[in-house]
């Protein structure tokens, strides 16, 4: 039996949820976000083990933000599978000189040149500490145009125009296993989103969050990443 | 008449204060974890490197204010504490001569100057990033006032604007700490290879005693 009052009363519910679903994912803007691992050895952590999360040296590459640090730090450890995450100034005062940008090592080659260093291993075994994750990348603008302009008159201002930008952002983790010595693998993750602010009196702007979202992709990858669920 | 352009002159100089930035850098600075150099050293904190103010008025910006000279005297007694088996403070006579004492007997005199502090602000840089740059020189003498080395040393501090909530205070005080940090590092990395040093004060017998003591630990 039919009721085309209900029916309709449905497809107007229908109508408003797929509104609102537009109108949010309009308001983030538009991303495409990819995440990718490559593992070279079997990780997990055991009972007490922890990680420790530190940008690569300015001196020879592009070391993540600070604001991307702090992020997947918390991201990292909070949440579902979160990890523990061992405070990086901590370790970086205990081993003082050997983790500052100047003298930290450079690849997966150097590690066991770090380890074999007067007390170097003993702090770090101390502190339960069994991956050092290295982060590096950063967020830019690949594009953009378009023209806003605004207006003021008396007791009123207008603007009429659109603008929009895309901003890319990839960060790339490299996971090292103190345990072994080794490279555990790689994480790395890469968004990019287009923000528009189109102006009809009011500017409406929609920004894409590439970097909050690179954040949230790598800090739940570097969590199975570790953990050895992924 | 006058009295509202001396106003207005009060005004702006007010203005003007109320955007200056005054920092005062303070740290723990951690002793270096090397290997000590079997050495007696005596270290001369001078006192422009203990008193050190920096003030600059760049382009685009406010006034700085940056107090670095604690934090100098902090870095390097932590510095030189965990790089030399035995370091002693030393004072300086009026006639600018450090006084040496007794015993034990000194193998070096160390006098850290400070040559040349310099930093950028996100407004004059174009980027988001605080960067401070020092450059030290490391006189190293003999007690007898014997030039051992006058090494250079060049350090780097960067942080990004609005880390963590940081004011522009907070920033160029973290970007200072990171370059003092980073000038340590130099030092306790490079010290043995610095100019003059492995030849005219790692003397072979000492190095031997160095080796020996790496060997058995």
């Amino acid at each position: 039996m039919s009721h085309p009052e209900l029916s309709n009363h449905s497809l107007l519910r229908l109508l408003r949820l797929l509104l609102l679903i537009s109108l949010t994912a309009l308001i983030n803007g538009c991303m495409t976000t990819r995440v990718e691992e490559t593992k070279d050895s079997a990780t997990g952590l055991r009972a007490g083990e922890s990680v420790v999360i530190i940008a690569s040296s300015y001196h020879t590459t592009d070391p993540a933000e600070d604001a991307f640090m702090k992020c997947v730090i918390d991201g990292v450890q909070s949440g579902r599978g979160k990890l523990r995450v061992h405070p990086t100034e901590e370790l970086q005062d205990a081993v003082f000189p050997w983790l500052e940008p100047r003298t930290a090592p450079q690849k997966v080659a150097d590690l066991p040149k770090l380890l074999e260093r007067s007390g170097v291993n003993e702090r770090i075994n101390a502190r339960g500490i069994r991956y050092l994750v290295w982060i590096k990348g950063d967020t830019e603008r690949t594009s953009g145009g378009g023209s806003l302009s605004c207006a003021a008159g008396p007791g009123a201002v207008a603007c009429f125009g659109l603008t929009w930008w895309e901003n890319m952002s990839a960060y790339e983790a490299s996971v090292w296993d103190l345990d072994d010595g080794v490279s555990a693998g790689m994480v790395s993750t890469s968004v990019n989103g287009t923000s528009v602010v189109p102006a009809v009196i009011l500017p409406l702007p929609f920004i894409a969050r590439t970097r909050s979202a690179a954040c949230k992709g790598m800090s739940k990858q570097l969590k199975r990443f570790i953990s050895g669920k992924s | 008449m006058r009295n509202g352009i001396q106003l207005t002159i009060v005004l702006l100089a007010m203005l003007a204060g109320g955007c200056a930035t005054s920092v005062k850098v303070t740290a723990d600075f951690p002793e270096p974890l090397v290997d000590k150099l079997p050495l007696t050293v005596g270290i001369l904190l001078n006192e422009k490197l203990s008193t050190y103010v920096h003030v600059e008025d760049p382009m685009m910006d406010a006034e700085w204010t940056i107090d670095i000279g604690q934090a100098n005297v902090d870095m390097f007694r932590a510095l030189f504490t965990g790089m030399f088996t035995e370091v002693i403070e030393l004072k300086l006579n009026d006639d600018g001569t450090p006084t040496l004492p007794a015993t034990p007997t000194l193998d070096a005199v160390i006098e850290p100057r400070l040559e040349d502090f310099e930093f950028s602000v996100p407004q004059q840089s174009g980027n988001d990033q605080f960067t401070v740059w020092i450059r030290y020189n490391i006189h190293i003498s003999t007690p007898e006032a014997e030039q051992i080395s006058a090494w250079r040393v060049t350090a780097y501090g960067q942080v990004d604007e609005g880390t963590m909530g940081l004011g522009d205070g907070d920033a160029m005080q973290a970007a200072t700490v990171i370059a003092l940090r980073d000038a340590a590092a130099n030092i306790a990395t490079g010290f043995s290879n610095a100019p003059g040093v492995r030849k005219k004060l790692l003397a072979p017998s000492k190095l031997m005693f160095q080796e020996k003591n790496n060997e058995s630990s």
